[in-house]
């Protein structure tokens, strides 16, 4: 009982920085040479609905934060990059934003975007992190010294949906549906992978070209396999739809899973019916009333976009986060400080993950989602984005 | 292979093709008037779905919805005519420079759309109810299957028409081929390159509504059907409005046979294997002419 409300009370006391410090607060303004974090992000290409989303949520923060005294009083101020989707282009954007003197860099564009800023930041010690970077290869053993991140990473979510298969299911026959963007077959092969690893019997893969306007062939291929399930582990929202639109057309009574990318609509919009049942990875139980809160402030703020968007509760708890280590990083940070202050992260409460989920980051931790455990799983229900299930 | 899979092929390889025809005769229009490749077809296909979702959302009727943003989009294409290609084929641009042009149009209207009405997916109503038709035990059709199937009759027909038996059609030929000749016979290129892009920008802006309901409505959505209509273009042959057809509904029927009988992993690659081939074995197209390559 003495955990539960010391947990409790430090939650409290968290979610009060993150909501309440804005509305209550009696702080100045901050003033004085600002804190640069520099952003790399996608303006316009397929990450940019991420990208887009998760910026303005960052700008959102930003504002309240130092309309409200800022960092020990300093301002912060985020220098955004385009990084046009291509590593090449965010490397350069890496070198650029470093000699800019910003404290950190964070990356809320693709993975493969992610993957080239982690090593830049390697080179140049410049801290890079990323609510939204999922590829599996971000993480290493131990883990590279300036990179953090909070989003799930795939073999993550993968776990947490093989515990399922096995509580659930009796030696599963799977069918892996796919998309033949680049995202989609390193995400689907990742699942393979895990799958293969778990000894479950795969017994169709089928793959959509993005576009396409009819999925019947796979559909059929699928039900012609009599698999048990199906894993969506594409990347291309509105291709994954199709086939569960699709799926359902056929009379395939197998039940669909799905990644963690099909967590927000308009996926159950556009696979209609076919939605209904599926179960997917996320990284938050909608419960939980501190999300619940955090996405009542992002949508007075943003509007609807803000509703059933993880991704933008992940961005604020990142840059929340991201705020919090600076301020530790003392008065004056520097790189290596804010570094230091990110890595000794302790304890921190926060909205994302099951109920109760803390940061506790070490030298052989900088992942936020860590094990199977830490992953929620959900449920469309009626269309809508129902609420995590137990697993 | 029963009757009633390769009947499910057909259904959904025509529907699929359908759309690629549909493009492939937006190309078609241009390509055989102006000689100008306009990579930038796609993108007017997906402003007219994209400012459809926006007039649906602002509470449009669906059939005024449907007219002011194909009317909308087309618009644009003339505005792009205008701008940008009428002033560059004053100063005499070559084929290549307008290509390069026009490619650069495609990223500013792509780009301008993601920033102006967001990234994301949206869903875009057909004419029809949803639901699909289900014929005996298994074979379904969507409603918006037939309503790509009418569209392309009549877009087929109405083009078909169109460039033989009006003057301004032939007007579009001859400009082409001879345009010193169309000239000295009294043809303005500046009109009948206006004309062009109009028609090809109103049946690409049409194909919109068409693709959208079956897809998703959204800035990037104009990539796919864009390069495959001009697949079917070059496989069909570029010298008439057959051409288009015949290379959209092949390679529709291709595509959806490839993954149903032999790997979905492969259907993609099958699509430029087949224009690989094409242009090996028949340069001119399916049903192209030497004339109409030229």
């Amino acid at each position: 009982m003495e955990t539960f409300f010391k947990q409790t009370l430090s939650l409290s006391a968290g979610l009060l920085l993150a909501l309440g410090i804005f509305s209550g607060s009696q702080a100045e303004p901050a003033t004085g040479k600002p804190l640069l974090i520099g952003v790399h992000y996608d303006a316009a290409k397929q990450a940019s609905y991420y990208s887009l989303g998760q910026k303005s949520v960052f700008d959102m923060f930003v504002e309240q934060l130092n309309a409200n005294g800022g960092v020990n009083g300093l301002p912060l101020k985020l220098l955004y990059e385009d990084d046009e989707l291509n590593p090449v282009v965010a490397a350069t954007k890496a070198e650029k934003l470093a000699s800019e003197n910003v404290l950190m860099i964070i990356s809320i564009s693709s993975s493969g975007t992610g993957l080239a800023m982690q090593k830049k930041g390697e080179e140049l010690k410049v801290p890079v992190g990323s609510p939204g970077n999922f590829l599996e290869p971000l993480t290493t053993t131990p883990p590279k010294p300036y990179y953090f991140r909070f989003a799930m990473r795939d073999s993550m979510g993968g776990q947490a949906l093989i515990k399922y298969f096995r509580a659930h299911f009796k030696e599963p026959k799977i069918a892996v549906v796919r998309d033949a963007t680049e995202t989609g077959l390193l995400l689907s092969d990742s699942y393979i992978k895990l799958l293969k690893n778990a000894d479950f019997n795969i017994v169709s893969t089928e793959q959509i070209t993005p576009g396409s306007t009819d999925v019947t062939a796979q559909a059929m291929h699928v039900m012609e396999s009599k698999a048990d399930l199906v894993m969506l582990a594409g990347a291309s929202v509105p291709d994954m739809a199709n086939y569960a639109k699709t799926h359902f057309l056929v009379g395939d009574k197998a039940p669909l899973f799905g990644n963690y990318l099909l967590s927000t609509p308009p996926f159950n919009k556009l696979a209609g019916q076919g939605a209904n049942g599926l179960i997917y990875t996320d990284m938050l139980d909608p419960q939980r009333p501190e999300v619940q809160k955090i996405e009542d402030t992002l949508v007075a703020k943003l509007g609807d976009k803000a509703k059933d968007a993880p991704f933008m509760i992940g961005a604020w708890e990142f840059i929340r986060w991201v705020a919090d280590a600076l301020n530790r990083a003392g008065p004056n940070p520097t790189r290596a400080s804010l570094r230091d202050a990110l890595e000794n992260t302790k304890d921190w409460p926060t909205a994302l993950g099951p109920a109760g989920n803390k940061v506790t980051f070490s030298a052989q931790r900088h992942d936020l989602f860590f094990s199977a455990e830490d992953a929620v799983l959900r449920k469309i229900v009626d269309n809508k984005y129902g609420p995590a299930i137990k697993n | 292979m029963t009757a009633v899979s390769l009947a499910q092929v057909l259904i959904a390889g025509l529907q699929a093709g359908g759309i690629y025809a549909l493009m492939a005769l937006s190309y078609y229009v241009i390509l055989s008037a102006t000689g100008i490749l306009n990579f930038a077809q796609g993108e007017w296909m997906m402003l007219a779905a994209v400012f459809g979702v926006v007039l649906i959302d602002l509470g449009v009727p669906y059939p005024l919805a449907v007219l002011l943003s194909i009317v909308a989009a087309t618009a644009v294409a003339l505005t792009a005519e205008r701008l940008v290609i009428r002033p560059m084929q004053a100063r005499h641009a070559s084929h290549g420079m307008l290509l390069l042009v026009l490619f650069a149009v495609l990223i500013v209207v792509r780009h301008t759309t993601a920033h102006s009405f967001g990234p994301q997916d949206h869903a875009l109503p057909g004419p029809l109810p949803e639901g699909a038709l289900i014929l005996g035990n298994s074979l379904f059709i969507l409603p918006q299957t037939f309503v790509v199937y009418a569209a392309l009759a009549v877009v087929f027909l109405l083009t078909w028409w169109f460039m033989r038996h009006t003057w301004a059609g032939r007007s579009l030929r001859v400009a082409a081929i001879d345009p010193i000749g169309a000239q000295l016979i009294g043809i303005d290129l500046g009109r009948v390159r206006l004309l062009a892009f109009g028609i090809g920008g109103l049946i690409a802006a049409l194909t919109g509504w068409l693709y959208g309901p079956l897809f998703a409505a959204s800035f990037s959505m104009g990539n796919a059907p864009g390069i495959k209509g001009f697949i079917a273009l070059i496989i069909g042959g570029i010298g008439s409005p057959l051409g288009a057809l015949v290379g959209g509904l092949g390679l529709g029927i291709l595509e959806l046979a490839t993954a149903r009988y032999a790997s979905s992993l492969w259907s993609e690659a099958v699509s430029f294997l087949l224009l690989i081939v094409v242009l090996l074995v028949r340069p001119n197209g399916l049903v192209g002419t030497a004339e109409g390559r030229s």
